[in-house]
């Protein structure tokens, strides 16, 4: 499904900087998409959304290009290393008080339960796969008129969850591929600090199915309210 | 008092002690009441043949039922459970339960 | 199937609001949805699941809660086996079991524990998973969850350790019932651990008091010897069925004798680390 038009209108119709990004986990090489190579440099999983985002980045990473192994940890393309899966790193950092509290939260970090041999980046409107996550970093407004897109179809409410650790890579990419409903992030250490995430941003991951009904939301949102 | 009929009832006493051991190993060798009431009915029914006194015929008659209730309460609590061996004691049984017909025969006819 | 969302760490209402989104947005409607939650995260669940047509079954495994959302309407099949006697139970809960799609549980009721037991058995051999057990008033009952049976894996290299002895004859063959307790003392004595299985005739062993029949003039009396090898760790199995037949009940087992179904023999005689034989 060519997500094209939809990439386009949503950067039309709330103002993003850059563009959405199409994130997919690939479990073999096989399922890399035709045509797309590797990214030209080692980084993190921030920095390559931040790429595809900013610069129209387009390719795949697999775990020899991950340098940041706690995102590609959670995302099952290596082992997610003792250090960070015991707490202590997180620990040492500062994060947390206790060694229990951090092992607290890395426990509760959302985490792939299948394995996979690369993620692959893509601004959505030239993606030529079908994401599993699509990643907006906006503003807290735009992040907003998503959030009401989102409800406009049935209502109800939005939770969102995140612990200030591993948020484009856990709370954006993978929380929503498991759970297949949009959540709100508020950035980390390691993307605002190494990735460019700005003060005034937060990201959003969602997921392709909610799409089609988000974008048709928020033409009516521009046509009632501007 | 027909002696025929005794004799008959010998050729199965006879051919019970060998069918008769053949099953007493199966159930593991422990028959000797039901033996030894076979080998004494053997004995007194020679002596009924030989002599023809009707006092022996009535004791041999009566040994004879004897060896066939002796076999069935030694065998039955066996058999009741033994669905797929008791073929194996058919031959000895079927002997000696001929025995008690015999037996009435030989007094009453 | 089943679809699992690991949502730890995620307290109520939270838990309850990201459930209602899950649920009104399924990929496949009328699939069952699990939660795994923390602790105290289920509260509210419920109103969530009704809502949406949905029933909550909730378990506790260790710190962490399992929150079940089965659509309504679609409820864990449940199949009574009281009275009947192996194979029936065996039979019925493996048609069910064919026929259920991965993930899908059945609960399976007897009033005996020894059919449950049986049940388990053929539950496992055939790849799929007890998930619970337990007692609920006069019936036991196990719950069953299908799963697609793996084929077997690189054959590794198995111990064989253990020796079952399938017992035909009872106490109407002397040599052969003498044969299988004086084969269980030496393999004992050889450090095999010794199954006894006995079907046919040989359940005429495993009712109170008729071992003690028998007795060859070179050995102990069989009984005796029988206890001996009991004692020493050996299991004995009688074939329900066999045992039915021959009028011999529950009550009527001599010690260390249990009841057991087609399936603990299928089970016994599929385990790579037993040597077979038959006496």
């Amino acid at each position: 499904m060519s997500y094209n038009t939809t990439g386009k209108e949503l950067i039309d119709l709330l103002g993003l900087k850059g563009s959405p990004v199409a994130v997919k986990l690939a479990k073999t090489e096989a399922d890399v998409p035709a045509g797309y190579q590797k990214v030209p440099e080692k980084s993190r999983h921030c920095q390559f959304v931040q790429d595809a985002r900013l610069k129209g980045m387009k390719g795949y990473a697999t775990h020899e290009e991950h340098v940041c192994k706690g995102g590609a940890g959670v995302m099952g393309i290596e082992p997610l290393p003792p250090s960070v899966a015991d707490g202590s790193t997180y620990h040492k950092l500062g994060n947390f008080k206790t060694a229990e509290g951090a092992l607290d939260t890395v426990n509760a970090i959302p985490k792939s339960p299948e394995a996979h041999y690369a993620s692959v980046y893509s601004p959505l409107e030239t993606a030529d796969f079908e994401p599993d996550v699509v990643v907006v970093v906006a503003t807290p407004k735009q992040a907003l008129r998503l959030t009401q897109a989102y409800l406009h179809a049935s209502g109800g409410r939005v939770s969102s969850d995140y612990s200030g650790i591993q948020s484009l890579c856990a709370d954006a990419v993978v929380a929503v591929k498991e759970r297949g409903v949009p959540n709100m992030t508020l950035g980390c250490n390691g993307s605002r600090k190494n990735s460019g995430i700005a003060e005034d941003e937060v990201i959003m991951g969602i997921p392709p199915k909610n799409l089609a009904a988000i974008v048709e939301a928020l033409k009516v949102f521009a046509a009632k309210w501007g | 008092m027909d002696i025929t009929y005794q004799v008959i009832a010998l050729a199965i006493l006879v051919s019970s002690t060998v069918t008769g051991f053949i099953t007493f190993r199966m159930l593991g060798m422990k028959l000797a009441p039901h033996f030894g009431a076979l080998i004494i009915a053997l004995a007194v029914t020679l002596a009924a043949i030989a002599t023809g006194t009707g006092a022996i015929v009535y004791v041999a008659a009566l040994l004879q039922v004897i060896v066939a209730l002796t076999a069935f309460t030694q065998m039955w609590e066996t058999l009741k459970y033994s669905f797929q061996t008791s073929p194996g004691y058919g031959p000895h049984l079927a002997l000696v339960m001929m025995l008690p017909v015999l037996a009435v025969a030989s007094v009453a006819l | 199937m089943a679809k699992t969302i690991r949502a730890i760490g995620i307290p109520a209402p939270n838990a309850g609001i990201l459930a209602g989104n899950v649920l009104k947005n399924p990929d496949n409607p009328g699939e069952e949805v699990r939660f795994v939650l923390s602790t105290g995260a289920e509260e509210g669940l419920d109103a969530v699941a009704r809502k949406h047509g949905y029933t909550l079954e909730i378990t506790q495994t260790g710190a962490t809660i399992e929150a079940r959302m089965v659509p309504s309407g679609k409820n864990m099949e449940e199949v009574d086996v009281s009275g009947d006697f192996c194979p029936g139970p065996v039979i019925t809960v493996g048609n069910i079991l064919a026929g259920l799609p991965t993930g899908e549980r059945l609960k399976v009721k007897s009033t005996s524990a020894d059919t449950i037991a049986d049940v388990a058995a053929a539950v496992t051999s055939s790849g799929s998973k007890v998930v619970g057990e337990g007692v609920e008033g006069d019936r036991h009952y196990l719950i069953a969850e299908k799963a697609e049976r793996q084929a077997a894996g690189a054959a590794a290299a198995v111990d064989r350790d253990r020796v079952l002895i399938v017992q035909g004859n009872g106490i109407g063959n002397a040599e052969r019932a003498y044969a299988t307790f004086i084969f269980s003392k030496v393999a004992q004595s050889m450090g095999r651990k010794v199954t006894i299985f006995l079907l046919m005739d040989g359940v005429s062993l495993a009712k109170k008091g008729n071992a003690a029949a028998v007795k060859h003039p070179a050995f102990d009396r069989l009984d005796r010897l029988m206890a001996e090898v009991v004692a020493a760790g050996a299991t004995v199995y009688a074939c329900e069925l066999s045992a039915k037949f021959r009028g011999i009940e529950q009550a009527d087992l001599a010690d260390g004798v249990k009841l057991a179904g087609a399936a603990t023999y299928l089970q016994l005689l599929s385990d790579p680390a037993y040597a077979v034989v038959n006496f």
